[in-house]
């Protein structure tokens, strides 16, 4: 009888659990500017990743096979777990395991805006992500690139493409930045010198720099990941 | 446009003079009697070629080579006496011809780039055309017929494959590729669509009765419509080429334009063989099969094309000792994918396109330096050159009564529906890509892509192939075409600046490449990859990784040399172009200045040079090596002038200073300069160009730009970690180099002459020497491509005091002023010490200096291409070297 009882019971549970999960997902879908139906493919790629977990660590991410020959593999797994990158801008340092909602937060940088927005919100994404670029530079989050930083990238940036050396990456990146400070700063006192790229002036030397077609991504809203289950770590 | 008037008006009167013997030679002509006519031109005037001109071109274009046979005789006719000179005209008429029409055409073209103000307004194409109609009507005017035309022929095997091939060449791959989805939609899609629309309709308003009495059936109508509904890529080329709109716009009317070439080659055979066929033969087997053979001429044709170029890149792998040719094979080996693929009767254009556009990245890998350059120009002369030659010819087919059957119907039904189902088919077919395009098209880009429908010379084309014998009317269609192409290049080409300008078009921006730009744009790829990799999903950053990881694997593997690979990098490039460009801005304003006393102090260098040459050379022998076999050669303004004359001039400075030290300086210059110009020799030959490649010379180059590298990392370093300043004094001295060496980053820049200023106390020369050097060496600096850069090795925080010029530590110790730092001391054994002398004056005038600086700064630095008066006044010129001359 316990178990006759029982079921009802069950599946009351289980629909307002979809229901929770669906209201949820609008909450998300809310915050995030996703639709629903690509949260849910998100999110199911999010517990194939975590491995069906509440959250998602950076060992997770580590072991997607596809980013193992990505250079920029270590910036962009730690843009997911940076304070920065979920929108609220004061907060500084990093997590160390992201839910779902965070992961949805640094996705939605990547999200083509609205097909009929005005100029000012498209002003206002193109910061957002401008700024999300900006903090991947900036590692240690005191709102400068320094040259340090800027260095790293571009060196892991063009390691992997072969033949360029370590040295010549190098002196890339030092013109680079060079051609950053003449842009910026193109007079300083005598005694000044150039400490880093602020995010002004990431903005200032971006400026020219279409990003509609460069920073976004197509979320389907059909599952694709099952697609690559076999490669998938999961 | 005086010149204008008066060469126009030769132009005339050369006419006019063989307008008098026209008759006789328009009668002549007939007879074909070019053998007995050459006898009577004996004495004739010199103009005579133009009007004999008329009925040989006229075969020698129909059937080309024919003529050569016919006149081969050398003379002709049986010879009773040795002829001291002889008039051969018939013997040499074709060719002579054939010049002398790219010449005129050419000198249209330069008579109307001669005058801006007009070229503004209506684009150069229409220009030609008119020209064209002037040439033409003399013509007329001249023989009574039309005896130059535009053939088929002459079109399609010698005036297109040029300027397809030129196209293929420079595409921007990228943007093609991943814009290639939309470009197909519209290449095949559009194409059908607008061929069968027009055709329909023009055959629903025949049968309606709106045209009159016409002999053309249904599929005739077809026809027509296949063959006018191709966008022509020559004159959608010359049009957009001036009007500047953003690269997504042009690229997609530019990529349809050369892609629907494919599609409608196989609707005008299909519907050509129908036509012979007759309606009733046809049944669903032969559109079967004709949808067949589209898809096998079109992708045959690509993929014959990619054969091709990929052949091309191999062979351009092994060309390093026929360095001299290598830069024709492009050439041949297009022209040749072009008539495989015709005589394979697949989509030549297609082919030569793609054979372009997957060659470009090996062989400019591949070739030389020198070789791309001359690939690149000839490439541009070829093309721009048989365009013009199109265009002026389009004018002067006009210009002939025989042609021209008048239906007004039928025309302007033709202009309309040709407008009308471009902008029906552009509009539904965006509404639709706007789906899944990232970033969607604009209304005002359709409008554009819709208005950027010009028809051209490749319609006009393949009208006149059609066959009479099956088609009664086809007169009328090549007048329409004919009409549609003026209609369309002329006044849609007019027109089309002022709308873009109305409708605020976004344009291409016109900025510099910049390095960071390039940088971020390689962080974006990888990080659109990455997001896609984690959040599931295949998309087009997906595929292009994958792709390139395959192409880097494997095809660079094959058709790169290995040498050539490690500079291809994209952001090396940019990298590289941007050193080139400081380089020659450099040794430009050098030579603008009136005199090359930039380099005079040039040995503050030399001790860098000796100690790096020591000390690299152990550390790093493989750059020396690299250095050494470098094939590159370092931009001419490494060794040209500047060398040569810089041993005299500094040599003499320092001789101005102590009479006893300039055997030292010279000594170390001997030991340490490469020899000056007398070695740089030119032999005559055909296949080389034999320039001095002294060795020495290779590295002084390169010593010098670690220099300038280091110098200007200093900054750069600041950001980092300053360093520690180790005295009073030299502190001083260091920050105010800091600015100059940030504007010599600027300088990525363009002007030596600022930052020469900030310091150029006391001797502007050493300023001179400072930037400027640092510009010369970035030239170089490439040279050692992958090398490693002494400028970053890891002792570089131990090397930071190397920033402050080694005059200037070495005056500080000199002087006595100070103590030397320890780190002075390290280098002291490496600064020279003939320049001592030269020091305490910087120091005593830097104070000035820096109020200078604070005084102007602004316009200094930011003038980026105009150098700003001086605030010093120039230095006094050097002694004239000679006296010193016996010293070298």
């Amino acid at each position: 009888m316990g178990s006759w009882q029982a079921r009802p019971e069950q599946q009351q549970q289980q629909q307002q659990q979809q229901e929770q999960e669906r209201w949820h997902y609008e909450e998300l879908a809310h915050k995030s500017g996703f639709s629903t139906e690509q949260i849910k493919n998100l999110h199911k790629r999010f517990r194939q990743l975590s491995g069906n977990k509440e959250t998602i660590s950076r060992a997770n991410l580590d072991s997607i096979p596809a980013l193992a020959n990505n250079p920029l593999k270590k910036q962009i797994i730690d843009a997911f777990f940076d304070k920065r990158n979920q929108w609220q801008d004061d907060e500084v340092g990093s997590l160390e395991e992201i839910g779902l909602e965070h992961f949805l937060m640094v996705m939605s940088h990547f999200r083509p805006p609205a097909h009929k927005s005005g100029e000012e919100e498209r002003q206002a994404a193109r910061r957002q992500k401008l700024r999300f670029l900006f903090n991947m530079h900036d590692t240690d989050g005191d709102g400068i690139i320094t040259l340090a930083e800027y260095r790293k990238v571009v060196e892991e940036l063009l390691s992997k493409s072969g033949a360029i050396g370590h040295q010549t990456a190098k002196a890339i990146a030092d013109a680079a930045m060079l051609e950053v400070a003449s842009i910026n700063a193109p007079h300083m006192a005598p005694d000044d010198f150039y400490e880093g790229i602020t995010f002004e002036h990431f903005q200032q030397i971006l400026k020219g720099l279409e990003m509609e077609s460069r920073m976004h991504i197509r979320f389907l809203d059909v599952d694709t990941t099952t697609m690559r289950c076999g490669k998938a770590p999961s | 446009m005086a010149t204008m008037q008066r060469t126009r008006l030769l132009l005339c009167v050369m006419l006019m003079v063989s307008q008098g013997r026209s008759l006789p030679g328009a009668a002549r002509s007939e007879h074909n009697g070019h053998e007995t006519e050459t006898s009577s031109d004996h004495g004739t005037s010199s103009s005579s070629p133009h009007t004999e001109t008329g009925d040989v071109t006229d075969s020698g274009h129909d059937v080309t080579g024919d003529s050569h046979g016919e006149g081969g005789g050398h003379g002709g006719g049986p010879i009773t006496t040795l002829p001291i000179v002889s008039w051969k005209w018939s013997h040499v008429s074709v060719p002579y011809l054939v010049a002398l029409w790219i010449l005129v055409s050419w000198i249209c073209k330069l008579i109307i780039e001669a005058n801006h103000h007009v070229t503004n307004i209506i684009p150069e194409s229409a220009l030609l055309i008119c020209f064209g109609f002037i040439l033409g009507g003399m013509i007329w005017g001249a023989d009574k017929v039309q005896t130059f035309k535009l053939t088929p022929t002459v079109f399609f095997f010698y005036l297109l494959p040029q300027i397809i091939l030129d196209a293929g060449y420079f595409m921007p791959n990228k943007l093609f590729f991943s814009n290639m989805g939309t470009i197909l939609v519209y290449a095949i899609i559009g194409t059908c669509w607008n061929a069968a629309s027009v055709g329909l309709s023009l055959w629903g308003c025949h049968m309606g009765g709106a045209m009159g009495d016409l002999d053309i059936g249904l599929l005739q109508y077809l026809l027509f419509g296949s063959l006018i509904a191709a966008v022509d890529p020559v004159a959608v080329l010359a049009v957009f080429e001036q009007v500047h709109v953003n690269e997504v716009l042009f690229i997609l009317v530019f990529g349809e334009s050369l892609l629907n070439d494919g599609v409608t080659v196989v609707l005008f055979n299909v519907f050509d063989s129908f036509v012979s066929l007759g309606g009733s033969q046809i049944d669903a087997v032969e559109i079967i099969k004709g949808i067949i053979s589209f898809f096998v001429v079109a992708f045959g044709g690509s993929l014959l094309g990619m054969v091709f170029g990929l052949l091309l890149s191999l062979l351009t792998r092994c060309t390093k000792n026929i360095q001299i040719i290598e830069a024709g094979f492009i050439f041949v080996l297009g022209y040749l994918s072009y008539l495989t693929a015709e005589m394979l009767s697949l989509s030549a254009i297609l082919a030569i396109v793609f054979c372009g556009v997957s060659c470009q990245k090996y062989i400019n890998a591949n070739m030389d330096e020198k070789s791309v350059t001359t690939v690149r120009y000839a490439m541009k002369v070829l093309a721009n050159g048989s365009e013009t030659i199109i265009f002026v010819f389009l004018g002067i087919s006009a210009v002939d009564k025989t042609l021209w059957v008048w239906n007004t119907g039928f025309i302007l039904l033709t202009l309309l529906f040709i407008f009308v189902y471009r902008v029906i088919g552009v509009f539904f077919l965006t509404w639709i890509m706007n789906k899944f395009r990232l970033v969607p098209l604009e209304v005002i880009d359709q409008i554009i892509m819709s208005y950027g429908g010009l028809r051209g010379a490749v319609a006009y084309g393949l009208a006149v192939m059609l066959d009479d014998s099956k088609i009664k009317e086809k007169n009328l269609m090549v007048s329409t075409t004919l009409i549609v192409v003026y209609f369309t290049v002329i006044l849609q080409g007019v027109t089309m600046k002022p709308l873009v300008t109305w409708l605020k078009v976004k344009r291409a921006a016109v900025c510099d490449i910049t390095l960071i730009e390039k940088v971020q744009n390689k962080v974006f790829d990888h990080m659109l990859v990455a997001i896609e990799d984690i959040s599931g999903q295949i998309g087009h950053n997906y595929m292009r990784d994958k792709w390139s990881h395959f192409e880097e694997k494997w095809m660079s593997g094959i058709f790169m040399k290995p040498s050539a690979r490690k500079n291809r990098d994209y952001v090396f490039n940019v990298f590289h172009k941007l050193n080139l460009k400081d380089a020659m801005s450099y040794v430009a304003e050098g030579e603008r200045r009136g005199s090359l006393e930039f380099i005079r102090n040039e040995s503050a260098f030399v001790d860098f040079k000796k100690k790096y040459g020591e000390k690299f050379s152990e550390v790093m022998p493989d750059i020396m090596a690299d250095m050494a076999d470098d094939r590159h050669p370092v931009s001419p303004m490494g060794r040209d002038p500047v060398p040569s004359v810089s041993l005299e001039m500094h040599e003499q400075t320092i001789k101005g200073v102590r009479e006893a030290e300039d055997i030292n300086s010279h000594h170390l210059l001997q030991q340490h300069l490469y020899k000056g110009r007398k070695q740089h020799r030119h032999r005559y030959s055909r296949s080389h160009f034999e320039v001095n490649k002294d060795e020495n010379e290779v590295q002084e180059i390169f010593q010098r730009t670690m220099r300038s590298r280091l110098e200007s990392f200093k900054s750069a370093k600041m950001g980092v970690a300053p360093p520690k300043t180790i005295t009073k004094h030299q502190k001083k001295d260091q920050q105010p180099k800091m600015p100059s060496r940030k504007s010599t980053d600027k300088s990525k820049s363009y002007h030596s002459g600022d930052e020469d200023f900030e310091f150029s106390e006391g001797d502007s020369a050493s300023g001179y020497e400072a930037s400027g050097d640092s510009l010369a060496m970035r030239v170089t600096y490439r040279v050692g491509a992958g090398i490693e850069n002494p400028a970053f090795m890891p002792e570089l925080d131990y090397m930071a005091p190397m920033q402050i010029p080694p005059w200037l530590a070495e005056a500080e110790l000199d002087s006595g002023m100070v103590a030397p730092s320890q780190r002075a001391q390290v280098r002291l054994p490496w600064t020279p010490s003939n320049l001592r002398r030269l020091a305490p004056l910087r120091i005593s005038t830097r104070s000035t200096d820096s109020f200078m600086r604070a005084d102007a700064p602004t316009t200094q630095e930011r003038d980026e291409d105009e150098f700003p008066p001086p605030l010093t006044p120039p230095p006094p010129p050097p002694p004239p070297s000679d006296r010193h001359g016996g010293h070298m």
